[in-house]
C-alpha cells in the first residue's frame, strides 16, 4: 500500500508539472514520465498486459508523436521569424513562446489533483465493496471476453472513432495553416 | 449492434472518406454528400412507412422501433443541413472537409442508436464528440474556437462519469449488454452500486444533453459554430449523445417501477429546472440563435422530465419529443443560418419586417416556432400533451402544470419575436434582406412539411411509438 501511494504521489507531480511547465518540450517529457508511473501502478496492480501497453504507446510512442510536432511547429517559428513574420510563431498558428502570468491555467490542475486525491481515499473501499459482489467472486470473470465477445461489430466502432479523428484533424489544421497562408500573403 | 442497420452507418462513412479524394471538385462532393443522405432518408422512410406496416399498426417491423425513428431523425436533419450547405458554403470554405465531418457525424450518430451496449455507444458518443469539436471551429473565427474549447472542456467530465458507470457495471453486472442488463433490472430489486453505476451514467449524459446546471457549453457552442452546424448539432447530435441515451437508460433500468426511485426523481427534477431556466433566459436574449440555443435548453428539458417519469407513455412522449425538436430546431438554426447570410445579422432589434422579403423563410419559422410552443394541431403540441397527460397520470400534478405553464409562456414569448422579426415595422438590416434560392429553402420547407404531417397523423405515430415502447420497456 505504501510502494502504491508513493507511486501516485509521483504521478500527481509529474501530471501537474506536465500541465504547468511553460515549455512545451518538458511538458511532454513529463507526461512520458507520468505514464511510465501509471505502467508501474499497471504492474504492481497486478495487470502486466495493461501495463506494457501503457508503457510502449503512452510512454513511448505518444511523446515521441508530441515531441515531433513540436519541434515541427518551433521549425515553422524559427522560419517565420526569420522571415520577419513575428506574429506567425509555427506552422500550425501555435504561440509556442512562453506565456507569462499562468497563475489561472494552475486552479484547474489543482482542483483536479484535490479531487483524485479525495476519490482516492473514498473510491478504494466503494471498490472494495464492490468484490462483494457475485459477479466479483465468479471464478469464470475473463474481462477480455465481456469487453470483446459480449460485443459485436467493436471493429467498426474503432474505425469510426479513428476516421472521425483524421477528419477532425485534417480540417482543424487545413485551416490554421490557411490562416498563415493568407497572412504570409 | 444491429446488423440490420449497420448500413446505414457503413455508407456514410465511406462517403466521408471518398469526398476527401474530391477536394478539387465541389461539385461533385455536394453530389456524394447529398445523394447517400437522400438514398438512406428514403431507404429507412420506405422501411418505417411502407403501406403493409401502415395497415398492420407497425406490428411487422422485426427492427427496434426506438432505433429506427432515431436513424430516420438523422438522416433527416443531416440531409436538410447537407442541402443547405451546399448553397451556403462558398468554394473557398473547404467544402469537403464540412461534408466528410457531416457524414462521419452521420455514421457516428447511427452507431450510438443502434449499439446493443454500453461500451459501444460510448465509443460512437466520443467519436460523434470529436466530430462535433472539429464542426463548432469550423469557420475561423474566435467566437467558434471559444465554443470548441468550452465544448471539449465542459463535456470531458460528462465522459468521465460514463466511463465511472461503465467501470462499476463491469464490477456488478460483468457485463455491458442492453438485454442482459434488462434482465438484471428485471430480476429484483437493483443494487445500491448498480444504482450509482447508473446514476454515473445519467450525469455523464445529461452533461452531453446540455441540461441545467450542465449547459453552459451549448450556447457558446452553437452560437459561436458555423451556422449550418447550429442546426447539426441543435437540430440532432446533441439530442442523440444526450438525450437518447438517458431515455435508453430509463427503458433498461425501468427506473420508474424499480428501486432506483431517487434516480428518477431527481432526473424529474433536472427535467424541470431545465424547462424553467431555458424559458426564462431564452426571453432575455437578443441574438436570434442565442435565444434558439436556450429554447433547445428548455426543450430538452420536457424530454428529461418525461424520461425521470418513466412510465410508457411518459417515455413515448419523450421519444416523440426528440423527433420533433430535430424538426423544429432544424427548420429555425436553418432558418437563422438564412437570416444572417440575407440582413447581416442575428440581432433581433435589428430585424423588422421580414415577411415582405423573405416570406419561405418567415412562414416556416412561423410553423417551426408555434410547433415548438405547443400550438395544434402541429407535432409538438402532440408531444407536449402526451408527456402533460403521463404526468397527471402517475400523480405529478405540478410538474405537469409546470409544464403547461411554460407552454403558454414559450407561446406568449414566440408571439412576441414573431411579430419583432417578421412582421413590425421595417428596420434597415431586414430591407436589405433577399430570399434564399430554391434548393436552400427545400430542407425548411421540408422539415415544416413533416412538423404539420406528423401533428396530422398523429394516430399512425402513435402507434409506431407505442409499438416500439411496448417492445423495449415490456
Amino acid at each position: 500500500m505504501t510502494y502504491h501511494l508513493i507511486l501516485f504521489a509521483v504521478l500527481l507531480i509529474f501530471i501537474m508539472a506536465s500541465v504547468m511547465l511553460q515549455n512545451l518540450l518538458y511538458s511532454a517529457i513529463m507526461l512520458a514520465l507520468g505514464s511510465v508511473t501509471v505502467s508501474l501502478i499497471m504492474f504492481t496492480f497486478s495487470a502486466p498486459w495493461a501495463g506494457v501497453f501503457e508503457l510502449s504507446v503512452c510512454a513511448a510512442l505518444l511523446p515521441v508523436l508530441v515531441i515531433g510536432t513540436i519541434k515541427l511547429i518551433d521549425a515553422g517559428g524559427r522560419q517565420d521569424l526569420d522571415e520577419g513574420n513575428e506574429d506567425n510563431c509555427g506552422s500550425l498558428g501555435f504561440n509556442i513562446q512562453p506565456v507569462e502570468n499562468r497563475i489561472k491555467f494552475r486552479i484547474l490542475p489543482l482542483v483536479v489533483s484535490l479531487i483524485a486525491v479525495l476519490g482516492w481515499i473514498f473510491f478504494i473501499p466503494f471498490f472494495e465493496a464492490l468484490s462483494k459482489y457475485p459477479y466479483m467472486n465468479s471464478l469464470n470473470r475473463d474481462l477480455g471476453k465481456i469487453i470483446w465477445a459480449g460485443r459485436s461489430q467493436d471493429l467498426i466502432a474503432q474505425i469510426t472513432i479513428l476516421t472521425a479523428i483524421a477528419m477532425a484533424m485534417k480540417s482543424i489544421l487545413h485551416f490554421s495553416g490557411g490562416k498563415n497562408k493568407e497572412s504570409k500573403e | 449492434m444491429m446488423t440490420s442497420l449497420l448500413a446505414y452507418l457503413l455508407i456514410p462513412l465511406s462517403s466521408a472518406v471518398i469526398i476527401q479524394f474530391l477536394k478539387k471538385n465541389d461539385k461533385l462532393a455536394d453530389i456524394v454528400s447529398n445523394v447517400s443522405l437522400f438514398a438512406g432518408l428514403l431507404n429507412i422512410s420506405y422501411l418505417i412507412f411502407n403501406p403493409q406496416n401502415v395497415r398492420f399498426s407497425f406490428a411487422s417491423i422485426a427492427d427496434n422501433g426506438f432505433s429506427l425513428i432515431m436513424v430516420l431523425a438523422i438522416y433527416l436533419i443531416a440531409f436538410c443541413v447537407s442541402l443547405f450547405s451546399s448553397g451556403f458554403i462558398p468554394r473557398t470554405k473547404n467544402k469537403h472537409n464540412f461534408y466528410s465531418l457531416l457524414l462521419t457525424g452521420v455514421a457516428a450518430m447511427c452507431g450510438v442508436v443502434i449499439s446493443l451496449d454500453f461500451f459501444t455507444l460510448y465509443i460512437y458518443a466520443e467519436a460523434l464528440a470529436i466530430v462535433s469539436l472539429a464542426m463548432i471551429c469550423y469557420e475561423d473565427n474566435e467566437r467558434g474556437a471559444e465554443g470548441a474549447v468550452k465544448y471539449f472542456f465542459l463535456t470531458l467530465p460528462g465522459s468521465v462519469f460514463i466511463l465511472t458507470g461503465i467501470s462499476i457495471l463491469l464490477f456488478t453486472a460483468g457485463t455491458f449488454n442492453f438485454l442482459n442488463l434488462q434482465s438484471i433490472a428485471n430480476s429484483g430489486p437493483m443494487s445500491t452500486a448498480n444504482m450509482v453505476a447508473v446514476a454515473f451514467l445519467c450525469i455523464g449524459f445529461l452533461i452531453k444533453a446540455g441540461i441545467v446546471p450542465f449547459h453552459t457549453w451549448l450556447i457558446d457552442a452553437y452560437q459561436g459554430a458555423y451556422s449550418p452546424v447550429s442546426a447539426f448539432l441543435g437540430g440532432i447530435a446533441t439530442k442523440v449523445s444526450g438525450a437518447y441515451a438517458i431515455i435508453k437508460i430509463v427503458m433498461i433500468f425501468k427506473l420508474f417501477e424499480s428501486t432506483a426511485g431517487r434516480i428518477s426523481e431527481a432526473l424529474m427534477l433536472l427535467g424541470a429546472i431545465t424547462i424553467i431556466w431555458g424559458a426564462i433566459a431564452a426571453i432575455r436574449q437578443k441574438n436570434f440563435k442565442r435565444m434558439l440555443a436556450f429554447s433547445s435548453i428548455s426543450q430538452t428539458g420536457y424530454i428529461v422530465l418525461a424520461s425521470g417519469l418513466g412510465t410508457p407513455l411518459a417515455v413515448l412522449g419523450a421519444i416523440f419529443h426528440l423527433f420533433n425538436q430535430a424538426t423544429f430546431k432544424g427548420t429555425l438554426f436553418l432558418n437563422s443560418a438564412s437570416i444572417e447570410k440575407s440582413a447581416g445579422t442575428t440581432n433581433m432589434h435589428k430585424l423588422a419586417n421580414l415577411e415582405n422579403s423573405m416570406p419561405w423563410t418567415t412562414w416556416t419559422s412561423i410553423i417551426a416556432l408555434l410547433a415548438a410552443a405547443g400550438l395544434p394541431p402541429l407535432s409538438g403540441f402532440w408531444s407536449k400533451l402526451v408527456i402533460v397527460l403521463a404526468l397527471w397520470e402517475e400523480g405529478a400534478k405540478g410538474y405537469a402544470f409546470l409544464s403547461l405553464f411554460f407552454m403558454l409562456v414559450t407561446f406568449a414569448h414566440f408571439a412576441i419575436i414573431q411579430k419583432k422579426i417578421f412582421f413590425g415595422k421595417k428596420a434597415a438590416d431586414g430591407e436589405k434582406s433577399r430570399e434564399m434560392p430554391v434548393f436552400m429553402l427545400l430542407p425548411v420547407v421540408l422539415l415544416s412539411m413533416i412538423i404539420i404531417l406528423a401533428g396530422i397523423f398523429f394516430p399512425h405515430v402513435y402507434s409506431f411509438l407505442m409499438q416500439a415502447v411496448t417492445r423495449n420497456m415490456l
